[in-house]
């Protein structure tokens, strides 16, 4: 035993002797690391990489790796130390939050020092100022305090929610959809004509609402500061309060619920998960999208939107997809700045963006022309080759800004068999994105861990929220009821200390909003 | 070890005491076993530290240096998220009374089939049918689970739709996913359907290894086949079965997670019966990747383990002091 | 005549206590087929399931008797992930050789611990019992795998740290201590025969029964795995991939294109057939393993049958 614990003693030094700092190369060319989501890489990540070192190496003296890892593999990988130059990071990948916290990347905004402006002036000026401002992050706590940790993608990052829905049943029946709705209750005239529909063409389904798991942004207008305890403050004001007590909120839960007893929605939901229910069967459906998107081609019947929330800027949209740098650079600045002048070329020139996404131009993808009516060409859209679909297609919503990037198209939608695609379509999102209504907390980041660690209570609530919500969001359970609805979550919430987070939480935003003035 | 048995050894292996040659030549020949034990089992054990800390990484330094010169000790704080929790009692409970019920079972049918698979004329229809009942260890429990909803679904459901099931309190069919009291049984049922086949190989193999002399003296004696069962075979498997047993209680603070989360479809109405320790903790985590209450849990899980393997072995030991683990 | 009486007498006899009763047997041949059953009717849908028409999963559900038969989730399968066949020859050569470093760690520790008069038994007993029940997790384990062990990006990151396992070392000492009289072991030292030449003429070939039983869980562990390929193999490392994982990404693949249907190409959401897919994942990965039980079964399945015990 006592050998055992000498040579565990042994290794123990030698191991903390070592440490895994990547060694710059040697040469003039800076090689960078870059992590994406997910695994496996694409089949043909190598031979796109290499194309695109050419370009990179020529352009900005830079050859990329990109690393594909699953969000668990990142955490391990960070955890047990290992470094990697720049990382994709949101909520729900390689938390972010949480690596802010640790220390885990560079602060870009440090010391009134704008690295961004100065070092990427391109970069800064390829989205507004506002945008970057919701990028960041606060806390008295954080390493360096308030800061801008990473860069944010410039896409959909307004949240607008909507629900789709069967137009010709619409036309059919003769009821008018309102391209905006306040309340989901407005709908339930078109559901009951779709069940009517149903009931006499059994082919279309069965239920209008066919939903495996809760519908996807049913929360959405809340503007939450944890996710994880469903706290945050109701959309425009700075107190801090709980999901439940957002009337809009509770009032879609109760709308689910009268669907559900109707026989609208699918009894089995909270059971099912979105790729086990049927895709052709969702006459209804949820989606986060924007003005111009058009679900008809991928769903196979004309479908319409109608908006019920949004669009709202707020941290947690603009902070859905970001790329952060790792703090290790601050020690190398030579290579900070080119990795620095790398994320400005991805976000700013068309080709290097358009290759990181579909991969090398005419084997991966082609452009196209794309012609309106009269035959005229209005610009030019990508499609995809098969070696592209089979051999590249990595997360684009991770990379790099949407605006420049092409819009893909496909042969159907070339050819006239279905509308044909919307090139404007980010661009009138930007200009009308710019004048929507701002969070009051926007910037603000709330430490769960510092200076009370809530893990425990995020612990507990976790696994409350995992027996009550799906059944509540999907309706199958009265949002009221007293034992299985949200009157006993809360209960139980509060018991784990749901106050207590809420109490702190508003300490923490107070603080942020008067050093903000 | 007792006394009684070391003395029983003794004289057993009279005139045949291990020489220090012999146990060189013991050791050497488990020597690579024990080099792979200490690289992979015990130069990571320093890991378990992190129970008791709030470790926070630092990018380009190792896990060990982080470990040591950047995380706060915290005592036993990590635990608390398990102890305090509101499920603790449910947790206990359903995991340490299905852990008893497998284990009995998951020895006695076993231990049942293998005797009467040797039974059984035909060997080909043996041989065919114990191929066959290994085949769910093959089907992970996400596809069993697609089979469970294909027959359970409330409206598409294979027995809903051919029993007609309907809830007089509702007009609706029955939701089985809500029935706590039909799945505390038809967890059990899909516990041993799916480990059937695969816990019979031990069992199989040890009779299989039984000296088959003792069997025609028996013959000889004039024993009947209860009689050769009784006093030959379960003889020669108890060291099997106490082993086995010994291993099975020092899971008792563990589940099977596919078992428990996937087949059910986590479907909250079933929570207080499918609410195990492994169960909770992957929900409690769900969203926060939080490595200090994770170890904090198996560390927990392992030192009851640990504690009711030594109560096993004791117990096993007074039954039959050469059947123990140590 | 007479002794022709008894001899026959005498065979009926042995047939009385050797056999069990002709009833029994049916009884007992029939349990056996229903369990039999049981556990082949599901794996027969995955069959069947994975080789119906998607639309027809979609009208009747799942279902022996598909209204249309189809292979487009084998062709699915096949398209999708062109490195499935060396993924295939990986996860072959990854379970032999796993299997094989697996049998020679676990029976030679269990011997070891078997000897009654080894007189380090109960310290190696504590030994493999400890790892048993305490682990440094997954943190730990990788620091010391990928980087003080450089196992990273190699086909032996996912044999050697999982081709020991304390549960088949003690499952190992149990049938050594059962099926290996002590006896047999003196007599050959007598004759001067070295332990490792003991070991390896005698004790394994009178205990090929244990060794197939646990060279079958080594088999079955080894093929299943993906886990190790997850962490230590990295994303575009397409050649190393066993088969487990190119499934499992696959299967993670299809969710996460099918949740986020506006990162597709237009018209691409409805043409993955998943449902029939996923059941094909589950026979490609199943069938051959399933084909390789029966070889270790003969070796498993007793020799003391009726027909067995001379007369």
């Amino acid at each position: 035993m006592k050998k055992l614990v000498s040579l565990m003693l042994a290794l123990a030094m030698v191991l903390g002797l070592m440490s895994f700092t990547t060694v710059a190369a040697a040469d003039d060319v800076v090689k960078l690391t870059w992590v994406q989501g997910n695994s496996p890489a694409p089949k043909d990540n190598d031979k796109v990489l290499e194309y695109l070192n050419n370009i990179l190496r020529e352009r900005i003296g830079v050859e990329i790796n990109i690393i594909y890892m699953s969000s668990d593999e990142v955490g391990t990988s960070i955890a047990a130390g290992e470094v990697y130059d720049m990382y994709f990071t949101c909520g729900w990948y390689n938390e972010f939050n949480k690596n802010v916290a640790d220390g885990i990347y560079a602060n870009l905004y440090k010391d009134g020092k704008n690295l961004v402006k100065e070092w990427a002036p391109k970069l800064w000026e390829s989205m507004p100022e506002s945008v970057w401002e919701l990028a960041c992050s606060s806390g008295d706590n954080l390493p360096y305090g308030s800061g801008l940790y990473a860069i944010p993608v410039y896409k959909d990052i307004a949240p607008e929610n909507f629900i789709v829905y069967d137009a010709q049943v619409a036309k059919d029946a003769g009821i008018e959809v309102p391209d905006v709705i306040e309340h989901w209750d407005e709908l339930t005239p078109y559901l009951g004509a779709l069940k009517a529909a149903m009931e006499a063409n059994p082919d279309l389904g069965t239920y209008p609402i066919n939903i495996g798991g809760a519908p996807a942004g049913v929360e959405t207008s809340f503007d939450f500061i944890s996710r994880e305890s469903l706290i945050g403050v109701i959309f425009g004001d700075t107190k801090v309060v709980s999901l439940f007590d957002d009337p809009t909120i509770m009032e879609r839960y109760r709308t689910m619920h009268k669907w559900y007893e109707l026989g609208y929605v699918n009894p089995d939901s909270p059971l099912q998960t979105e790729d086990s229910i049927n895709g052709k069967q969702h006459h209804v459906g949820w989606t986060q999208a924007w003005d111009g998107y058009d679900y008809t081609p991928s769903r196979g019947f004309w479908c319409k939107m109608t908006r019920y929330s949004g669009p709202f800027l707020n941290s947690d949209g603009v902070q859905g997809s970001m790329n952060a740098f790792s703090v290790t650079l601050e020690d190398d600045e030579a290579k900070f700045k080119k990795a620095m002048e790398f994320q400005e070329l991805i976000n700013t020139d068309k080709e290097v963006r358009d290759i990181l996404a579909f991969g090398i131009p005419g084997e991966h993808f082609e452009y196209r022309d794309v012609k309106d009516d009269a035959g005229n060409v209005k610009g030019q859209a990508v499609v995809r080759t098969q070696a592209g679909k089979d051999g590249y297609t990595p997360w684009r919503f991770s990379q790099a800004n949407y605006a420049i990037n092409s819009i893909e198209a496909s042969e159907d939608t070339l050819n006239g068999t279905f509308p044909p695609p919307d090139l404007d379509q980010w661009n009138r999102y930007f200009s009308y994105v710019a004048d929507a209504p701002v969070s009051a907390i926007s910037g603000f980041t709330f430490d769960y861990q510092n200076p009370i660690d809530f893990s425990t209570q995020y612990a507990e609530i976790s696994a409350l929220k995992a027996e009550y919500m799906s059944r509540i969001q999907c309706g199958v359970v009265d949002p009221d009821d007293p034992e299985n609805g949200v009157p006993a979550l809360r209960a139980k919430m509060e018991a784990a200390g749901l106050n207590d987070i809420i109490a702190e939480a508003q300490r923490q935003l107070d603080a942020y909003l008067a050093s903000k003035k | 070890m007792s006394n009684l048995s070391v003395k029983q050894k003794k004289k057993k292996g009279k005139g045949s005491t291990g020489s220090s040659f012999d146990n060189l030549e013991i050791f050497l020949l488990h020597l690579p076993t024990t080099i792979w034990y200490l690289l992979f089992c015990y130069a990571p054990m320093f890991g378990v530290i992190i129970a008791f800390k709030n470790y926070k990484p630092r990018p380009g330094k190792s896990f060990l240096w982080a470990l040591f010169n950047n995380s706060k000790w915290v005592g036993l704080d990590n635990f608390k998220f398990l102890v305090n929790s509101s499920y603790f009692e449910t947790m206990l409970k359903t995991t340490v009374l299905y852990n008893i019920v497998f284990i009995i079972l998951g020895i006695l049918i076993p231990v049942t089939l293998a005797i009467l698979f040797n039974e059984i004329y035909s060997r080909k229809l043996a041989k065919t049918c114990q191929t066959m009942m290994f085949l769910p260890h093959f089907l992970s429990w996400v596809v069993v689970s697609y089979f469970v909803y294909a027959f359970l679904a409330t409206d598409q459901g294979l027995v809903n739709n051919l029993f007609k099931q309907i809830d007089p309190a509702t007009g609706r069919y029955h939701n089985w996913y809500a029935d706590t009291n039909f799945w505390m049984y038809f967890l059990v049922f899909l516990n041993v359907w799916k480990g059937m086949g695969y816990s019979m190989v031990v069992y199989m193999a040890s009779i299989s290894g039984i000296d088959g002399e003792l069997y025609e003296a028996a013959l000889i004696d004039g024993a009947t086949k209860w009689q050769q069962v009784k006093y030959i075979t379960l003889p020669l498997l108890r060291p099997t079965i106490s082993i086995m047993f010994i291993m099975a209680v020092g899971n008792i603070f563990r589940s099977d997670f596919g078992l428990f989360y996937q087949a059910t479809r986590n479907s909250g109405a079933l929570t207080s019966v499918t609410q195990t320790i492994d169960v909770y903790v992957y929900k409690a985590l769900l969203e926060q990747s939080n490595v200090n209450l994770s170890s904090a849990a198996a560390f927990l899980q392992s030192v009851v383990g640990c504690l009711t393997i030594i109560g096993a072995n004791v117990l096993v030991k007074k039954i039959d002091p050469e059947a123990g683990l140590f | 005549m007479s002794e022709n009486v008894k001899t026959k007498k005498k065979a009926e006899a042995k047939l009385k206590y050797t056999k069990v009763k002709p009833g029994t047997n049916v009884a007992i041949s029939a349990l056996f087929i229903f369990l039999a059953l049981i556990c082949l009717m599901p794996a027969l849908l995955v069959l069947v399931v994975s080789l119906s028409s998607e639309n027809s999963i979609r009208i009747k559900g799942y279902s022996y008797v598909p209204t249309e038969l189809s292979l487009e989730a084998f062709r699915y399968l096949l398209h999708q992930s062109s490195y499935i066949g060396r993924a295939f020859l990986n996860s072959i050569g990854i379970t032999i050789v796993g299997t094989l470093f697996g049998l020679i760690t676990t029976s030679t520790m269990g011997f070891a611990l078997s000897r009654p008069n080894y007189r380090l038994r109960k310290f190696f007993t504590w030994f493999i019992f400890i790892p048993m029940l305490f682990s440094g997790g997954l943190v730990a384990s990788y620091m010391i795998n990928a980087h003080i062990l450089g196992l990273k990006d190699t086909y032996w990151a996912m044999i050697i740290p999982i081709c020991c396992s304390s549960f088949y070392c003690i499952i190992m000492r149990t049938f050594f201590q059962t099926t290996v009289p002590d006896a047999i072991i003196e007599s050959a030292k007598i004759d001067g025969a070295r332990m490792i030449r003991i070991f390896v003429q005698i004790v394994l070939p009178i205990s090929l029964p244990a060794i197939a039983t646990i060279g079958l869980f080594l088999t079955f562990a080894y093929w299943n795995d993906w886990l190790m390929a997850k962490y230590y193999i990295s994303g575009n490392k397409h050649d190393l991939f066993p088969l487990q994982y190119v499934l499992i990404s696959l299967e993670e693949n299809i969710s996460f294109l099918s949740r986020n249907s506006q990162n597709m190409t237009p018209g691409t959401a409805n043409s993955i057939p998943s449902e029939t897919v996923r059941m094909a994942m589950v026979v490609v990965s199943v069938v051959p393993i399933a084909c390789s039980y029966p070889f270790f079964q003969k070796y498993f399945v007793s020799g003391l049958t009726i027909g067995a015990v001379k007369g």
